[in-house]
């Protein structure tokens, strides 16, 4: 287990070594500059001169980056060119409504998906089912940003229960949070519900078949008992192993559907920190969405073996 | 002790496929008397397990009941509730199945499934019911029973796997164990070992079993009485000392004489030949009849009638009819007992 | 099985619960009396450091919080501000202010004329840093004789001198906050800095100490980032915006609640050639184009129809500067375009390229118009559509383009307006190059007498139009919506919403 976790932590700092030059490279491509995109062709080029000698954006590139890594060793992530503020409060800012985001679209996804897939497999083949699947299909066809305009256009301008774009911190009202949160959670969630609710479902027919059900069936447990206690627990392992990209779908997912809300996430401020040539905020979130799916990945891996006492974590 | 504690008359089962009623069970009637080992033989397909799932009342989609009834202790199994039925598996009637290796819950502790049994039946503690399991489990000879609890079925052999099927079935202290080819997935040495754990069960705890096998030699070792079943239905009922000495029915012969003698060494195993049909595929007459060596004209059009005998026997063939003492399908079969044989296990 | 269904019930019970109460939260705060008020950001500010900070999207919401000696007035002029009275001299070098009496920084302390000088200093780089603004080119020294005068002198005669000592060029700044510019704005302004959140909020409120003291009548407002257009007009529908643009589609779907109030930009909206590059250094080829662009379509295209027909580089808006016998000097007539194209060698038109930013979608709604109309003549014009930092790049510090079409933002200066197409300006975008044009704009910044002034800006401005640097399109207008409960909306010839007059209705 130590190796084990030994051996992640290494694989962490290189995927975050490898991600860092990346994103330094790609910087090094992109035309355009920060501080003329973000002050615009308005701008007094005097004023545009001074402020790049300020933030030191007049130096080489490489001069650039190793100040960065310097920082980033002293767990400082670095000034924003664009908003003027420490990278690393920016991020803080921005992290509860991501999370709170990711984690509402994954519990959705998996309260709708498990029951749907469950009670679909229970009734394979009936009309239900093939209903189900055709839903499905679309769920997983129509592009996010796309099922995020439908709900705000149902949602909003049909019964006018939700206006985009008036977030609330959880802090200050938390059904207002809730509320505003849902809508695009739904929209992260509804394509991870299709692909996870067939794993559910075929996973439910799968191991129903299987001899240990007859067995449980034998002792005189019932079908509900047979199925949350035997079949579930079974049918969940596939399903974790889908779970981990389902989690990282769900974090892209955030990213553009921050955009389509308007909601004041990480995925928002990467947006606008690639568009305005910010690098500092960039290259710090790419860290950070990096670092979020290799700990996913590990956390699944965990969960895994907890579910499945076949997997021992080498 | 003796007694009738289960008894099956008629009973059909048919699947109802997309290529039409599939008769997987189409006429079988027998008695299962108290403490008595009851043998089930047949070639693969014949019904074996279909009939033992019907008692259970666990034959699933497309898969039905369609004809007979099944009486345990006087109470018709077809017709009881489903509550009723999930109140009797497993605590009355338990069956143990032919592959134990995937007849366990792989996420399960062996512990947690041995003690879900006793949850499910008895309002037992968490800790009588654990004291319970381990002791169930060291009766079937396992080491280190305390250990195992906490073991998971991958952790363990086949043979383990089986006795822990065993201990499973036993726990509740069922009156019949339909034991469904126990032995076949084990390798000989294992084998003989569970043989003998289920004859001292069932002398220790008089817990009826009917035990299916597709192997004549396992039979011949622990039954007291045989069916023999074809093609869904059985063909030939009686003691062992009958069956193996003057077997009347031909199929029956044809079994007997392709079991492999060690003895005598013979280069070739003799087969029965022809193929098993497939259910529901011979529509009229003796369903043998085609691979029968003894079979007369009338074979292929009257479907032979069940003629008993008074000792209990009973045979469905034509040659027997002219003989026949007794021809009815409800006729009393003659009691039976056992010698006792007391054997000393493992 | 049963419990699976309670378990799906129940969660669409709770999602049915959540939609309510997000809804009950909405029509609470309409219930509420409004001293408060909501309005949109549509992006955020640059900087928050007036000195800094260029965005007139910024100073829409800044020139709340800050002032300088002078403030715009809706019809285009200044008036004093933290200055209370000034006086220039003869020849228009030297400018002599009187501090305001008892005026207050939004921390409590009074302003003195030694901040009024840090603010200058650090404006033109006298205080030791690199000079933010090119007023240090305009301004030789800035004195303080006594605790109540500031006097200002010029290195040249400088005719638009007093407009640009608005919070927008020179907003005056307190010292003991020097190196909190940026993240704890203090000003002098009708309303107090309270907090920023980048891509959420921008939230001000009342300053009880404000000079004027009849105003402000709100006691918050808070601007609500919303970059998108749809949703704003949602927001809108809703109340959970009370003031916002909208888009002229939306304005219907919004009335009901909310009074709309047309507004010209000042704005310049074009499409710019490159005047060095083949075929576009020929003149004849620029009219030609200029023959061919149907504004009304391209307005009708981008702006669904609300914008104001420009033949030069000023806005109506802009008032006595503007020339409007120009608007119409080329009615759209494809033989003209066709002979000029002749002459010019061009007979059979060549292809082009319009190189245009992704960050509005007006940019190539007009490109598509334009491109279709050019077929006419034989010009073949590929849009290219590129993003806005590329642009920037691009198009406007390296000129690598041949036409692009970009709106310039008005300033109150019609001067600033004008003098991007000096020959040596650095932001001549567009490399036009005119002796005439250029001597004209010299002699507007020597010469004193506001009329005269005018006249030569007219001039100017017809320069442009015959040469045509640009085919110079529209000022598009902006529909505001502005909830009934609020009134005293008032309109700046530049991007100000001064919330400082409005206030609730009845
Ligand atoms: N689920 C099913 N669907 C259709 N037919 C079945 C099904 N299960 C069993 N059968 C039929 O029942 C017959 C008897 O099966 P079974 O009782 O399993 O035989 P065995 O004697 O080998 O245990 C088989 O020949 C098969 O055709
Ligand atoms: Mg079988």
């Amino acid at each position: 287990m130590l190796a084990y976790i030994i051996r992640r932590l290494g694989l962490l700092i290189l995927t975050l070594v490898f991600i860092s030059i990346i994103t330094f490279l790609v910087f090094q491509i992109l035309p355009g500059d920060p501080v003329q995109t973000m002050l615009g062709p308005d701008a007094d080029p005097i004023r545009i001169k001074t402020l790049r000698h300020q933030l030191g954006l007049d130096q080489p590139l490489y001069i650039q980056y190793g100040h960065l890594i310097e920082g980033f060793i002293r767990g400082d992530l670095g000034q924003s060119i664009r908003f003027s503020m420490p990278v690393r409060d920016l991020i803080f800012d921005r992290l509860p409504l991501t999370l709170s985001l990711a984690f509402m679209s994954l519990i959705i996804v998996i309260f709708v998906s498990i029951p749907l897939g469950v009670i679909a497999a229970r009734r394979e083949n009936s009309w239900g089912d093939l209903l189900l699947s055709i839903f499905t299909q679309f769920g997983m066809a129509i592009p996010s940003f796309f099922m995020g305009m439908i709900l705000i256009l149902l949602f909003g301008s049909v019964f006018s229960l939700f206006s985009p774009g008036s977030y609330v911190p959880w802090s200050e009202d938390f059904w207002g949070a809730l509320g505003s949160l849902l809508l695009p959670a739904l929209t992260i969630a509804i394509p991870q519900i299709a692909v996870s609710y067939r794993y559910v479902r075929n996973g439910v027919i799968e191991q129903g078949q299987m001899d240990y059900v007859r067995t449980a069936r034998g002792k005189g447990a019932s079908e509900w008992k047979t199925l949350s206690h035997h079949i579930l627990r079974n049918s969940l392992i596939p399903v974790l192993t889908i779970l981990g990209l389902i989690l990282a779908e769900v974090v892209a997912g955030t990213i553009v559907v921050e955009q389509v809300f308007s909601l004041p996430g990480i995925g928002q401020l990467l947006i606008t920190s690639v568009s305005y040539r910010d690098f500092p905020v960039v290259q710090g979130l790419v860290l950070y969405i990096a670092f979020v799916i290799v700990v996913i990945n590990f956390l699944v891996d965990i969960l895994y073996s907890v579910l499945d006492p076949r997997i021992r974590l080498k | 002790m003796t007694g009738t504690i289960l008894e099956v008359s008629q009973l059909k089962t048919s699947f109802f496929t997309e290529n039409g009623e599939v008769p997987a069970v189409s006429d079988v009637t027998f008695r299962l008397e108290k403490g008595e080992i009851l043998g089930v033989v047949g070639e693969s397909g014949c019904g074996k397990s279909v009939t033992s799932l019907s008692i259970m009342g666990l034959v699933e989609q497309p898969g039905k009941v369609v004809g007979g009834h099944i009486a345990f202790k006087g109470e018709d199994l077809t017709q009881a509730s489903a509550k009723k039925m999930r109140q009797i598996r497993g605590n009355d009637i338990a069956m143990i199945y032919q592959d134990p290796m995937s007849a366990l819950n792989p996420v399960h502790t062996i512990g947690a499934q041995l003690m879900e049994c006793l949850g499910l039946h008895h309002k037992a503690t968490r800790k009588s019911a654990r004291r319970q399991a381990i002791e169930c489990l060291e009766r079937v000879g396992l080491p280190q029973a305390e250990q195992l609890m906490h073991y998971y079925p991958h952790q363990l052999s086949g043979g383990m796997c089986q006795r822990v099927m065993i201990a499973m079935a036993m726990i509740c202290e069922p009156e019949v164990l339909i034991a469904d080819e126990p032995t076949t997935a084990l390798d000989v040495t294992i084998q003989a070992q569970i043989l003998e754990l289920m004859k001292t069960l069932n002398r220790e705890f008089n817990t009826s079993i009917i035990f299916i096998t597709h192997d004549l030699g396992v039979v011949a070792e622990i039954c007291d009485r045989v069916l023999v079943m074809y093609n869904g239905r059985v063909v030939e009922q009686g003691t062992i000392h009958t069956l193996f000495k003057a077997p009347k029915h031909p199929y029956t012969k044809g079994l007997i004489q392709s079991v492999p003698d060690v003895r005598e060494k013979k280069q070739r195993l003799y087969s029965i030949p022809g193929m098993v049909p497939s259910p529901g595929e011979i529509k009229k007459g003796c369903p043998f009849a085609p691979r029968c060596e003894r079979a007369l004209a009338q074979c292929y059009e009257i479907e032979p009638p069940f003629i008993k005998y008074e000792n209990g026997d009973a045979v469905r063939c034509l040659l027997y009819e002219a003989e026949k003492k007794e021809v009815t399908t409800h006729g009393r079969i003659g009691d039976f007992t056992r010698s006792p044989q007391p054997k000393k296990v493992f | 099985m049963r419990k699976v269904w309670v378990m799906s019930v129940t969660f669409a019970m709770l999602i049915l619960l959540i939609s309510g109460c997000s809804s009950n939260g909405q029509t609470k705060k309409q219930g509420e009396a409004k001293k408060e008020i909501t309005v949109r950001m549509m992006a955020d500010p640059d900087y928050l450091d007036p000195h800094k900070a260029t965005a007139s999207l910024t100073f829409q919401m800044l020139l709340n919080v800050y002032e300088g000696l002078m403030k715009p007035t809706p019809n285009g002029g200044v008036e004093p501000a933290v200055a209370e009275s000034d006086k220039i001299s003869k020849d228009g070098l030297t400018y002599t202010f009187k501090l305001r009496k008892g005026i207050k920084f939004h921390d409590g302390n009074p302003v003195t004329v030694d901040d009024v000088k840090y603010s200058f200093d650090r404006l033109t780089g006298q205080s030791g840093g690199a000079p933010l603004s090119d007023l240090s080119q305009i301004i030789k020294s800035v004195k303080t004789p006594d605790q109540e005068t500031i006097v200002i002198s010029l290195k040249k005669a400088y005719s638009p001198f007093l407009s640009q000592l608005t919070a927008m060029n020179a907003a005056i700044l307190e010292k003991s906050n020097d190196s909190k510019q940026n993240t704890h704005p203090i000003g002098t302004g009708p309303f107090k800095f309270v907090e920023y959140k980048p891509q959420n909020k921008l939230v001000l409120e009342k300053f009880a100490d404000y000079w004027d003291e009849d105003l402000p009548y709100l006691n918050k407002v808070t601007f609500s980032y919303q970059p998108d257009d749809d949703a704003a007009s949602l927001s809108v529908k809703s109340g959970n915006l009370d003031l916002s643009g909208v888009t002229a589609n939306k304005v219907d779907e919004v009335k009901t609640n909310n009074n709309i109030i047309e507004q010209n930009n000042n704005a310049v909206f074009l499409m710019g050639f490159n005047n060095d590059k083949k075929p576009f250094n020929d003149e004849r080829v620029r009219q030609a184009i200029s023959y061919v662009v149907n504004k009304d379509d391209v307005i009708d295209a981008a702006f669904s129809g609300h914008g104001s027909k420009l033949g030069s580089n000023m806005s109506p808006a802009m008032g006595k500067y503007f020339n409007k016998d120009l608007v119409d000097y080329y009615q759209p007539n494809i033989k003209k375009a066709k002979a000029l194209l002749k002459e010019a060698g061009y007979g059979n038109g060549f292809s082009m390229t319009i190189t245009v930013s992704s960050h509005n979608k007006v940019y190539s709604e007009a490109a598509q118009v334009i491109a279709e109309e050019l077929k006419e003549v034989g010009i073949d014009a590929k849009i290219n559509v590129i993003e806005w930092a590329k642009w920037l790049d691009d198009v406007y510090k390296k000129k690598n383009y041949e036409a692009t079409i970009i709106d310039f933002t008005g300033t109150i200066s019609p001067f600033e307006m004008l003098s991007r197409y000096q020959t040596n300006d650095p932001s001549n975008m567009m490399n036009f190059s005119d002796s005439q044009f250029d001597s004209l704009m010299k002699q507007a910044m020597k010469e004193n007498d506001d009329d005269q002034r005018a006249s030569l800006y007219k001039q100017a401005q017809k320069v442009l139009t015959e040469k045509a640097p640009a085919v110079f399109i529209c000022d598009y207008q902006t529909e505001w919506a502005l909830n009934k409960q609020f009134t005293g909306f008032k309109q700046y010839p530049i991007y100000y919403l001064d919330m400082a007059h409005i206030k609730p209705a009845n």
